[in-house]
């Protein structure tokens, strides 16, 4: 690709144009939307884990300005449910209901909306409905359901045993496991954690009766996806319906859900024509945003002495929650795919167990389900290395994938597209400084330092780039996986690109505009970028599984394909001339001294006076691209951390991640995805889990005066490198790189700490890390209480 | 209920005046606490008296062996005064390592005397420092001992119509401070102080009140295996919920490593 | 306004002045901070009534047509991802270039306690600033 234009190369990164107004204040997020005559929503919600509602009083409740105040009596009986699209084979759907009727399952459950003047109103009288319960026994967390299942509390009455669905696959041969010197049991929890983008959800409405046009604004990695769960659940045309997503604030899957708030907000703005807002709290988001993650993942190993991993028998328990979002079920199973990590494993064996609990909607979080398995894979490999005695380095190195055999096959179904993991993880290496700091150790350990040093490597290859819709079909999600783009020279030639993601802060309006001008020649401040908007836009897939790159991407880069060659079709009728004697270099196309621009071409192609036979006029392309295979990034990171034995804290000391996500498209965009991503993984691997009462299932996490994010004092200094080998998959070569530093992150610090705290005995350790957990092990030899 | 009124008197006179008049207002200072339970409406409005425009309660003023702090000064104010700095050190670092840097801004010594919060981290150091906290109403000053201030976590022994006024605080430049977080919301905090004869480990974070730990003077040989000793056995026999065994821990080293700081500052 | 309005609602609504965020409800995340005359505070914390004859500083209002080296510190670092929790750290660091004026950038880190990022991992955040501030680089 030709680069032109100042700052377009690798050295010189071009600057973000959002920045502009992000610095000044100028961005429009959705809070920041008004609109006349708006009417305010605020929902009562369930104080309880689970329990009948006996009564509801609203009396109290109508306080001056309140328009109206609807329990889901009130709602008509044509509304559907919260759509769900990953019916897994063998799935026991309890449903969704927009509001809970006679049950509440999840404290923060939506029970009533309340509609006002005011936000403060609506507000003050939710607070004043007063709804009256009767308890049930809860099941408050994943491992009350595993324990119980012979047995107990059950979430949904039609479903004794809590379990939504079992799922197995036998992946390879099981005799692979003949050769296996021994095997060892491992039981691994990745707890349940929030996303907390900065900006919580929000969603304005509003209905025009002589248009029958649905007018929606939503804080939403999807607006297509909105629109279209709106017309199926609203009964609505979804040609009149519009959905445009204004600024978003951060969303990490949580914004890839289509919620009851963002339902019933539109239901009633249609029904009761008013313009209605919604804006959630950020402890209504602590409630009931979905959380991420919550396995309990059970592995059997069989390896060789030598240290070849041969096998594994992995049952993997996965916390739906108490009700279903659009890919709940699901998530697990891309767990269960990437078990095979960077390794050739000839045989995997994978049961699937989704079980309902008194919490939250589980759903997509940075990574879903792959950091799950690479925090699976790598503490294994880490294990195998340590009962052999071996270096966790050499381990690695003898199992992996080697560089010459990519395409690579795992086992699991998947064919990895290209890699380099050795090359990665030496370089890694090298770059930490592994020799100085195993010296540093040793020396620590002999002298008995209350300060241990931890080595801690984590090898990662993911699948993102999501996704070929036939991967879709074959794993029973209801989506197809393919972008959108749309390229546009208008009649003066000005540019326009629309694309089918919706960005939440990965720079796609500067990127975007940057590989046009790539593509195309024409400066990067003249092309406009549209994002995140269905007026006049085709269907978009909406960001999410680091695909805005390598699929929207190659979208936009074919559609300026297209135009390129439109060009010189054109062209070759008007110069009369073969295609392959006119040149395209930065815009410009010649033949011998002939030259002229695509730019130039633009006004010619409206104007169609002169086109050759059976040549449409205008200049613009649509391009659906539908990609043959997921991209793989992977990776290397080492994580170096001091554990203080008489306290149980941990300091990051040092992290260097080195990340192959093929070619980047703009290097300080994708290191600032990998450095986010990496500080959210250690924040679940430190500080960060949602913890409901044992008992009552009330959430005891429902602030950040309870919950720990990260904050600058938490964060190490984080070195990042790069690898590249170009993904085949697209004519981009990338991959993705937005979740890659969470995958990669968990194990790696985990895996440390374990290293560290080794000479006390300690062989695991599950997240989070937290200082009195560290301590507690090394009192008792590495036995927990 | 009540329209809502504010109010923002220029002296505490008028502020007492306000509050007989008003017998329900909240009084307003740093706000961190009552305008986030306003805001989240967990507190119906009511008249609220803003005590930011007493000039008279943002003094700190030093005697010959005592601070007084008024009601109105921030965190970020009493870390800079150098009659803190001087004379409290345990509590300038206590005032650095309260909430952040907006917080300490804006709330206020008063806020937290009236507010209560037990296992906050200043009530450690004034425990260890010992002194008065003051009120004042219609009815005059009254004095309060530090020690029986607090009545349980946000219980305090304020009267209804009573301003918090200041506290008052024994100079103690030979003063520790130290801090744990063990989790998001909940902290281990120490505080050694001494002055002449009284010696005082305060330890907050471990038990619904703070536990204070009297220390025999520091004269003996041996003195400080004793302190240790003293501290080890009063925190060995905390029993709450929060006095786990590793905050109990936590708080036996803290308490060992603050003695040990003492010492090596020479015995006065 | 409302008497028990409170400062940042008062920016937003009021004067439309909506680069001042709500990113929380427990006076935690920073996303709404101001200078409070010169001093950084959370504005859901303070209400308008007390601001009366005070100075109020909002990011609106730290430049005219070009960035300030502040903000283009920011930009060149690229710290700014989804840009919600950018106007908070922009006023927070002015008064730290101001008064508070940390030496290193651990202490810059402890100082910006109050202002939560999601997104950057806050790296990029302490680059810029430290930047402005002069202080030498992490030797990384």
């Amino acid at each position: 690709m030709a680069s032109k234009g100042s700052g377009t190369s690798l050295s010189n990164p071009v600057l973000r144009s959002e920045d502009r107004r992000f610095l000044r204040g100028a961005g429009r997020y959705l809070a920041d939307l008004s609109f006349p005559d708006t009417y305010h929503v605020a929902f009562v919600r369930s104080s309880e884990a689970h329990a009948r509602i006996m009564d509801i009083s609203t009396e109290k409740a109508y306080l001056p300005g309140v328009v109206g105040i609807f329990l889901a009596a009130d709602l008509t009986s044509e509304l559907g449910e919260v759509p769900m699209v990953w019916p897994v084979p063998g799935l026991q759907n309890p449903g969704h209901p927009l509001l809970a009727k006679e049950t509440v399952r999840f404290p923060g459950e939506p029970i009533a909306v309340v509609i006002a003047a005011d936000e403060q109103t609506a507000r003050r009288a939710a607070k004043q409905v007063k709804v009256t319960y009767h308890r049930l026994p809860v099941v408050a967390n994943l491992l009350q359901a595993v324990d119980r299942q012979a047995g107990g509390a059950a979430v949904h009455p039609e479903i004794a045993d809590n379990i939504a669905y079992v799922w197995e696959r036998e992946f390879g041969d099981p005799s692979a496991l003949e050769k296996a010197d021994d095997s060892f049991f491992q039981r691994l929890i990745i707890p349940r954690v929030a996303p907390l983008p900065m900006e919580p959800r929000g969603l304005i409405a509003r209905y025009d009766r002589e248009a029958d046009l649905l007018s929606v604004w939503a804080s939403s990695q999807f607006p297509h996806v909105l629109r279209l769960s709106l017309a199926v659940v609203l009964g609505h045309p979804e040609s009149r319906i519009a959905v445009t997503v204004p600024d978003v604030g951060g969303a990490f899957g949580g914004k890839m859900n289509v919620y009851r708030e963002d339902l019933l907000v539109a239901y009633f703005a249609k029904r009761l024509n008013l313009t209605l807002r919604y804006v959630e709290t950020r402890s209504e988001n602590f409630m009931a945003m979905t959380h991420g993650r919550d396995q309990i993942q059970d592995v059997r190993v069989f390896y060789t002495r030598r240290g070849r991993l041969l096998g594994m028998d992995v049952t993997i328990h996965a916390n739906m929650g108490a009700y279903l979002q659009g890919a709940t079920p699901g998530i697990p199973l891309f767990t269960a795919q990437m078990l095979s990590g960077c390794y050739r494993i000839p045989y995997i064996k994978v049961r699937v167990m989704g079980y309902y609990t008194n919490q939250a909607y589980t759903d997509a979080y940075r990574g879903a389900g792959r950091p799950e398995a690479t925090y699976l894979v790598e503490r294994v490999i880490e294990m195998v290395a340590r009962k052999c005695g071996r270096d966790p380095l050499s381990v690695r190195l003898k199992n992996f994938i080697r560089r010459t055999q990519f395409p690579a096959r795992v086992v699991t179904g998947l064919t990895y597209d290209s890699g380099d993991y050795s090359k990665a993880l030496k370089k890694a290496a090298a770059k930490s400084g592994i020799k100085y700091w195993r010296s540093e150790q040793r020396a620590r350990r002999l002298r008995g330092d209350r300060r241990q040093i931890g080595i801690g490597i984590s090898s990662y290859v993911e699948f993102c780039g999501n996704s070929p819709s036939s991967a879709h079909a074959q794993l029973g999600l209801k989506t197809g996986g393919y972008e959108s783009a749309v390229v546009r020279i208008h009649p003066t030639g000005a540019v326009t690109v629309i694309s089918g993601s919706c960005p939440s802060g990965q720079g796609h309006e500067t990127v975007w505009a940057q590989l046009v001008e790539r593509c195309l020649g024409v400066a990067q401040e003249q092309v406009q970028v549209v994002t995140g908007t269905t007026t006049g836009t085709p269907w978009g897939g909406g960001t999410y599984g680091s695909r805005s790159a390598a699929v929207g991407g190659t979208a936009i880069y074919q559609a300026c394909q297209r135009l390129i060659e439109k060009g010189r079709d054109y062209l070759q009728h008007l110069w009369q001339v073969k295609g392959e004697a006119i040149g395209f270099e930065q815009g410009v196309y010649s033949c011998g001294t002939r030259r002229i621009s695509l730019q130039e071409l633009a006004p010619r192609l409206y104007l169609a006076h002169d086109l050759p036979y059976g040549m449409e006029p205008g200049l613009e392309a649509t391009v659906f691209f539908e990609p043959r295979s997921y991209t793989y990034p992977s990776g290397t990171h080492v994580c170096i951390v001091e554990v203080d034995a008489l306290t149980g804290k941990t300091s990051i000391l040092q992290y260097v991640a080195v990340d192959d996500c093929g070619h980047l498209l703009h290097e300080p965009i994708a290191k600032g995805q990998v450095i986010g991503g990496i500080v959210q993984g250690i924040g679940a691997a430190l500080y960060e889990q949602i913890v409901q009462d044992e008992q009552t299932g009330q959430l005891l996490t429902q602030s950040f005066r309870s919950y720990h994010l990260p904050k600058a004092e938490d964060v190490p200094p984080i070195v990042t490198d790069h690898l590249c080998t170009p993904s085949p998959v697209n004519p981009l070569g990338v991959k993705g790189v937005g979740e890659s530093g969470t995958i990669a992150a968990h194990p790696a610090v985990i895996n440390a700490i374990v290293d560290a705290l080794s000479v006390y005995g300690v062989e695991h350790v599950d997240m989070p890390a937290t200082p009195e957990k560290l301590w507690q092990l090394c009192q008792m030899g590495g036995e927990t209480e | 209920m009540n329209a809502f009124q504010y109010a923002a008197p220029g002296c505490l006179q008028d502020a007492l005046r306000l509050l007989a008049a008003y017998p329900d207002a909240v009084l307003l200072a740093g706000g961190q606490v009552v305008i986030n339970e306003m805001h989240r409406a967990e507190r119906a409005p009511s008249p609220l008296i803003d005590l930011g425009r007493i000039d008279e309660l943002k003094e700190i003023i030093e005697t010959s062996d005592r601070v007084w702090i008024g009601a109105g000064v921030t965190h970020t104010q009493l870390a800079g005064h150098p009659a803190v700095k001087n004379w409290l050190p345990a509590l300038v670092q206590a005032a650095q390592a309260v909430g952040d840097l907006q917080v300490r801004n804006r709330a206020t010594v008063g806020g937290t005397i009236a507010y209560g919060d037990s296992c906050g981290d200043y009530w450690p150091v004034w425990y260890a420092v010992g002194g008065f906290v003051q009120l004042i109403s219609s009815t005059g000053v009254r004095q309060v001992e530090i020690r029986d201030w607090l009545a349980g976590r946000c219980s305090t022994a304020l009267r209804p119509q009573e301003i918090v006024r200041g506290i008052i605080l024994n100079k103690r430049n030979r003063s520790y401070f130290c801090k744990h977080q063990v989790s998001a919301g909940e902290t281990v905090t120490l505080s050694l102080a001494q002055g002449g004869e009284t010696a005082r480990l305060a330890v907050g974070g471990l038990t619904e009140l703070p536990l204070s730990i009297e220390l025999p003077p520091p004269v003996d040989e041996g003195w400080e295996r004793r302190w240790k000793e003293t501290a080890a056995t009063r925190i060995d026999a905390a029993a709450d919920p929060r006095a786990t065994r590793y905050r109990k821990h936590l708080a036996r080293q803290s308490a060992h490593w603050l003695i040990d700081k003492h010492a090596a500052g020479g015995v006065p | 306004m409302r008497a028990d309005q409170t400062l940042v609602q008062f920016l937003r609504e009021e004067k439309r002045l909506t680069g001042t965020h709500i990113g929380c409800d427990t006076v935690s995340c920073g996303a709404c901070t101001v200078l409070l005359n010169g001093q950084a505070v959370k504005s859901c914390s303070v209400l308008a009534v007390q601001c009366d004859g005070a100075r109020v500083d909002t990011v609106e209002g730290l430049c005219d047509q070009e960035l300030s080296p502040l903000q283009q510190a920011f930009r060149e670092c690229f710290a700014v991802q989804c840009g919600f929790c950018t106007p908070g750290f922009l006023m927070t660091a002015c008064e730290l270039m101001r008064t508070v004026k940390p030496k290193s950038r651990q202490e810059l880190a402890v100082q910006l306690a109050g202002n939560y990022c999601r997104c950057t991992g806050y790296q990029p955040i302490l680059d810029a600033i430290g930047r402005v501030l002069a202080l030498p680089s992490p030797s990384r």
